[in-house]
């Protein structure tokens, strides 16, 4: 067991995204990140500062421009050099890695429209050939979702699809769940629960929980540990962004 | 990482899942597909019925690889022998002076009605009378036309008559055959009697004088010496005639053949299949640009979907037999549709007053059999599952974050 090892360590871990015409439009630099299991993070900042690349970076599903150190620890098993796969481009390393240890929820819920509710929330769990529908009963009734099971997702309301949302991504007991802006396109009132059921799920699971929100007031009522992205506006719309959670304020 | 492996069953369930929702989407496709498919095999039915047709009845007839030569002349066994060992040559019989083949028939049954007949020789394996046993001396074959004039059936005993002198001293050999089958129509025309070269030896020696009245087909005796007026030979295949018509020529064998009719209609033959190999070419080109491009608008339209699909665990590979397993159903499902609806064509095509082609035996006008189908099938198959390779190559391109954030 790895009880005192951040889930995900990065250092040094740069992404550059290229402008029309070949010049550097857009980079992130990622000076020093980790985050262990249990807690939750909020990150905060502009929009085009990079929250939603990062959190793609750490889905493991946007490659990195260079990587100084990109670490993986697991519940069980010796920690996973991320860089390393990266660099040797072994995509089925990292899909799979992505498959067994990440859950992503997306701002609008990020359903198949073609399964129904429940084969949406199952499919993390085909995917890794390890069925538990117990589990997703368990999940659907403590997000109030046992009657829509076998509802299709156009049938859903933005709330109600959020709901489904975090029952996928939490349905194949991830290490790490990540979050984009789940709460965007709801009601306040609805965007207190979805946050308050993603953190408490996260915490009953004993998943490290990263949220990527334009609303750290209420990121922080809900007990999330705001980490700002820093930005800098470039010429011509070039940008970059720094994170640094060693010396985020506290 | 094994527990990535197997996918299979898992992306058959997803793809048909895909393929039901967006069922009306699907159904265009599957209609789509048809609709160029079901005209590839109606033409394709029509060369068989018509042109394939016209080949079987025209070219294909053995008088038209018959090979004979024009006027009597000395051929000896070395000659027939060589002749017959030409690999293009399927046939030869020997034939005697053209004098010396008439005989006469009565059937008892009709007492005092007497006809004339032309004696050709046959053998086993005489094109003329495919599909027919080989007789022996005792047997005969009427044509057609001589049978349904002396109303002759087989398995009737009749006796062939030969006459030699003149009335002053006339004498006549009579021998007992039988009627071992009746001959096709195309065999011979006019009135006319197969029978074994011996039979045609005994009545040819008879006539010259050679052999008393009282003699049978057992008085001939095998003779590697005789002499022989004539020959009827057969080429192998139509293609083969134009050449024994010129290498016998160049030997200075006068011949008689169908050359430049066969050439004729090879020539037509060759220009037909061209020009239907040029459409079923250019429609199926069509057909399989058309699924390709289908599928591959299919995958620029559902990256969104493929792009979910990766991020939640799906690997490339797994992203290419997506896109293969529903072009194969609606490939399967669209030849099966076109099927459907050109064996109804093709239906209603057989049934159309045109040229007497639908008299009662008469060919069917397009013909489409189940191995035709088969291939369409299979075509259609291969086709989908060579577009979907392209399709799949864009699916397999599509990176997990690559629609994230229109999901």
């Amino acid at each position: 067991m790895n009880q005192s090892a951040p889930t995900l360590l990065l250092q040094d871990v740069v992404i550059r995204h290229q402008a029309p015409g070949g010049a550097l439009g857009f980079e992130l630099i990622i000076e020093e990140f980790s985050i262990t299991r249990g807690e939750a993070l909020a990150l905060v900042g502009p929009s085009g500062s990079g929250k939603s690349t990062l959190l793609d970076l750490l889905a493991l599903a946007r490659r990195p421009s260079s990587t100084g150190r990109f670490l993986l620890t697991p519940r069980a098993g010796k920690a996973i050099d991320l860089g390393a796969i990266w660099h040797a481009g072994d995509d089925n390393s990292l899909t799979a890695i992505r498959a067994a240890h990440f859950g992503y929820i997306l701002q609008t819920g990020g359903l198949l429209p073609f399964l129904s509710v429940l084969r949406n929330i199952a499919l993390s769990q085909a995917v890794l050939g390890r069925p538990d529908p117990a589990h997703i009963e368990a999940l659907a009734a403590r997000l109030e979702i046992t009657t829509l099971l076998d509802r299709m997702p156009a049938t859903l309301s933005v709330g109600q699809r959020q709901r489904v949302a975090i029952a996928r991504a939490l349905a194949h007991r991830p290490e790490i769940l990540l979050a984009d802006e789940p709460t965007a396109s709801v009601h306040p009132a609805l965007a207190d629960t979805i946050l308050a059921l993603l953190i408490e799920q996260a915490r009953e699971q004993d998943t490290a929980l990263i949220l990527a929100t334009h609303d750290p007031d209420r990121a922080a009522r809900r007990g999330f540990t705001i980490l700002p992205i820093r930005t800098e506006a470039g010429d011509a719309g070039a940008g970059r962004s720094w994170l640094n959670r060693a010396r985020a304020p506290a | 990482m094994s527990e990535q492996s197997s996918h299979g069953g898992l992306l058959a369930g997803l793809s048909l899942r895909d393929l039901l929702h967006e069922r009306t989407l699907a159904l265009c496709s599957l209609i789509g597909l048809a609709a160029v498919l079901a005209p590839l095999i109606v033409l394709f039915g029509l060369k068989q019925g018509v042109i394939d047709g016209l080949r079987a009845e025209l070219i294909d007839n053995p008088r038209s690889r018959m090979v004979v030569n024009a006027a009597n002349r000395n051929f000896d066994a070395d000659f027939l022998t060589h002749l017959a060992a030409r690999p293009d040559i399927a046939f030869v019989i020997p034939r005697t002076r053209s004098l010396n083949t008439e005989a006469r028939f009565e059937n008892p049954a009709r007492p005092g009605t007497v006809l004339r007949a032309e004696l050709l020789a046959t053998a086993a394996g005489d094109p003329l009378l495919h599909g027919l046993p080989s007789i022996a001396p005792t047997q005969i074959i009427p044509s057609a036309s001589f049978a349904a004039r002396l109303d002759l059936q087989p398995g009737m005993n009749v006796t062939l008559r030969a006459l030699r002198g003149d009335a002053g001293a006339r004498e006549v050999l009579n021998f007992p055959v039988t009627i071992a089958a009746i001959a096709p129509p195309s065999a011979f025309g006019r009135d006319g009697v197969f029978v074994d070269l011996k039979t045609l030896l005994l009545v040819d020696r008879f006539t010259d004088g050679a052999l008393p009245a009282t003699a049978t087909p057992a008085d001939i005796a095998d003779d590697a010496t005789r002499i022989f007026a004539g020959f009827r030979a057969h080429a192998r295949r139509l293609e083969d005639v134009t050449r024994i018509d010129h290498d016998l020529r160049r030997d200075g064998v006068e011949v008689e053949t169908l050359a430049e009719q066969v050439e004729g209609l090879l020539s037509l033959d060759r220009g037909l299949t061209l020009l239907f190999a040029l459409l079923a070419g250019l429609g199926g080109v069509g057909y399989l640009v058309s699924l390709g491009v289908g599928l591959y608008a299919n995958v620029e339209r559902k990256q969104r979907d493929l792009s979910l699909l990766r991020l939640i665990g799906l690997s490339r590979r797994d992203l290419v037999v997506f896109p293969l397993i529903q072009a194969l159903i609606i490939a399967g499902a669209g030849a099966a549709l076109a099927s459907l609806l050109a064996l109804t064509v093709a239906g209603l095509v057989n049934r159309l007053p045109l040229a007497g082609a639908n008299a009662a035996g008469a060919r069917a006008i397009c013909v489409i059999e189940a191995q035709h189908l088969l291939l369409a099938f299979l075509v259609s198959i291969l086709g989908a599952a060579i577009s979907a390779a392209f399709a799949g190559y864009r699916a397999a391109r599509i990176e997990p974050a690559e629609g994230l954030r229109d999901a």
